[in-house]
């Protein structure tokens, strides 16, 4: 059979039908756009409200947190793994949303990008905020926050792909068919079905395409997102 | 009345300290969030793995449950496959670091240079970071199978093999099978950091040189090269850390063997904890993954002069 890289017939969309009838690969979708959603904001909020924190107000100790969350980056997730699942065990968190979202909800890396982006937000128009009436809170939320919507954009769209792209984690929290994000979908569909790769194939291109298609859509701040993090793969 | 006065005099100053105070407050309160979740997920349980590491902790033994003090960590100076997978996790990262090097620095330099088609060429450079280490687990493992992949298939017509090789199977080509993965993966991730550093030395530096008469390679080297080293030493140090603690794709691809000739110490800390159940040891593992992180860090920081240099 000579080489080639076309089909021999283009009668895939068939495949795809198989793929979500052997297996609910819609409901493995479906969870994985949530739990990365999830992630994605509260990753957003807590970074933004530390990133404030840490570029606009001095207080003792400032630096040395900022630093010891910075270090926070290099921690493998194997030293936290095991007490981290012996917890979520014990809480009755296997097999549920929280549980697979529990080491997911910040982003270090946030913290980092967030105060970056606040510390060039000028400081008076923060204190023309404060004498306009503004309190902590409108000067926050009015203020800070649209001054660095491009970083946020950034954030949002990196931790999205981060927690979408999350394996061993959701492995070891999910027993239940109706929990399995697509990662784990995508693996247990190819254990079961090994042989058939026109299904397995086409459950591969399903787990990528919102990647994908979030990636094309988006892909300026794909890019920026790729320099700036310079952090995690 | 004298009260009026005084209430005067004393508000002034109460209200300027309650104000600092408030403002002491606010910084805090805006870590509070951080500082819960970080704790809870990270610190807290970093301190827990060092307890559970002293102590004999199996799961599915639990009548030899029991406190062994340092025990865990003399097992390991004699456990042969933890010093072999220390040594598999050197060649992994110094091989993919490595090559994503080199192959992103091409790549960036050839990006930099502007062709028709260019935009559509960047964006599909970045395809391999996005697509989920998963996906690209499953998808090198079909091609590197010995019977349909297609890179036998492509080496067997090209008469660069003979036979039919087991890549992952092989004890000898495993690493390097992984690695050639783990490169193709990592290569934009280079690429994009250095294109973006390339494009921010100015124009004029090129100019000036080309009017003294610099030779290409002489401009690389003078000019390119020390501009874009705070960027190759960020890129490089999280790369190596990010490579080191990296498990998913050998963890799907060859599971560590054949004969853990791939096992890694993260993807060997996983299987202790979640294969075999050990958690004491597995913490202790762990434990030590985080020192040499610290190591490394700290030595690497030492050695380029500092983060702080860089941004």
């Amino acid at each position: 059979m000579p080489l080639q890289l076309s089909p021999d017939r283009w009668s895939n969309a068939e495949n795809y039908r198989e793929v979500f009838r052997r297996e609910r690969f819609a409901r493995f979708l479906v969870n994985s756009a949530l739990l990365a959603t999830v992630s994605a904001t509260s990753s957003l909020v807590v970074s933004a409200l530390a990133g404030y924190g840490f570029a606009k107000f001095r207080f003792p100790g400032r630096d040395v947190l900022f630093f010891a969350i910075v270090g926070i980056l290099m921690v493998p997730f194997q030293s936290v793994v095991v007490p981290l699942y012996l917890w979520v065990n014990r809480l009755g968190l296997l097999d549920t949303y929280l549980g697979i979202l529990a080491p997911d909800l910040v982003s270090v890396f946030g913290v980092f990008l967030m105060r970056q982006a606040i510390e060039a937000v000028p400081d008076d128009y923060l204190a023309a905020a404060r004498i306009e009436g503004c309190n902590e809170w409108a000067v926050f939320w009015r203020v800070v926050v649209p001054a660095v919507a491009p970083a946020l954009a950034t954030l949002a769209i990196i931790k999205f792909m981060w927690t979408w792209n999350e394996f061993f984690w959701p492995l070891v929290v999910v027993n239940s068919p109706a929990m399995k994000t697509v990662t784990l979908g995508l693996i247990g569909f190819t254990n079961m079905y090994f042989i058939e790769y026109n299904l397995v194939t086409a459950a591969a291109v399903l787990s990528v395409l919102p990647i994908l298609i979030i990636f094309l859509v988006l892909q300026k701040w794909v890019v920026q997102a790729a320099v700036m993090t310079g952090l995690k793969g | 009345m004298a009260p009026s006065d005084a209430t005067v005099a004393v508000a002034l100053p109460r209200s300027f300290s309650s104000r600092r105070a408030r403002e002491l407050m606010t910084g805090y309160l805006y870590l509070v969030p951080v500082a819960i979740a970080l704790g809870g997920t990270i610190v807290v349980p970093i301190l827990k793995a060092m307890h559970m590491s002293l102590f004999n902790y199996v799961l599915i033994k639990p009548q030899e449950y029991g406190f062994v003090g340092l025990g865990n960590y003399t097992r390991l100076l004699r456990d042969e496959t933890f010093w072999l997978t220390l040594w598999n996790s050197f060649v992994w990262v110094f091989g993919s670091v490595s090559l994503q090097f080199l192959g992103g620095f091409a790549a960036a330099l050839l990006l930099h240079q502007s062709f028709r088609g260019r935009a559509f060429v960047r964006t599909v450079t970045l395809l391999p970071w996005i697509v989920p280490g998963v996906v690209v687990a499953l998808v090198w493992e079909w091609l590197y199978q010995p019977n349909y992949g297609v890179i036998n298939d492509v080496l067997l017509r090209a008469g660069v093999l003979r036979d039919r090789v087991a890549w992952l199977s092989d004890p000898g080509l495993a690493m390097p099978a992984v690695i050639a993965t783990n490169v193709w993966r990592g290569v934009p991730f280079f690429a994009i950091m250095l294109l973006a550093g390339l494009q921010a030395i100015p124009e004029d530096l090129y100019e000036a040189a080309r009017v003294d008469g610099a030779p290409v390679t002489r401009r690389f080297w003078h000019i390119t090269l020390p501009l874009l080293r705070p960027i190759i030493i960020v890129a490089t140090a999280t790369r190596v850390i990010w490579t080191f603690n990296y498990a998913d794709l050998i963890f799907v691809m060859t599971g560590g063997g054949p004969a853990n000739a791939t096992q890694i110490t993260s993807t060997y800390t996983l299987l202790m904890a979640y294969a075999n159940l050990d958690f004491g040891y597995a913490a202790t593992l762990s434990v030590v993954l985080l020192v040499i992180m610290l190591v490394f860090t700290v030595l690497y920081l030492r050695v380029t002069r500092g983060i702080e240099s860089v941004t």
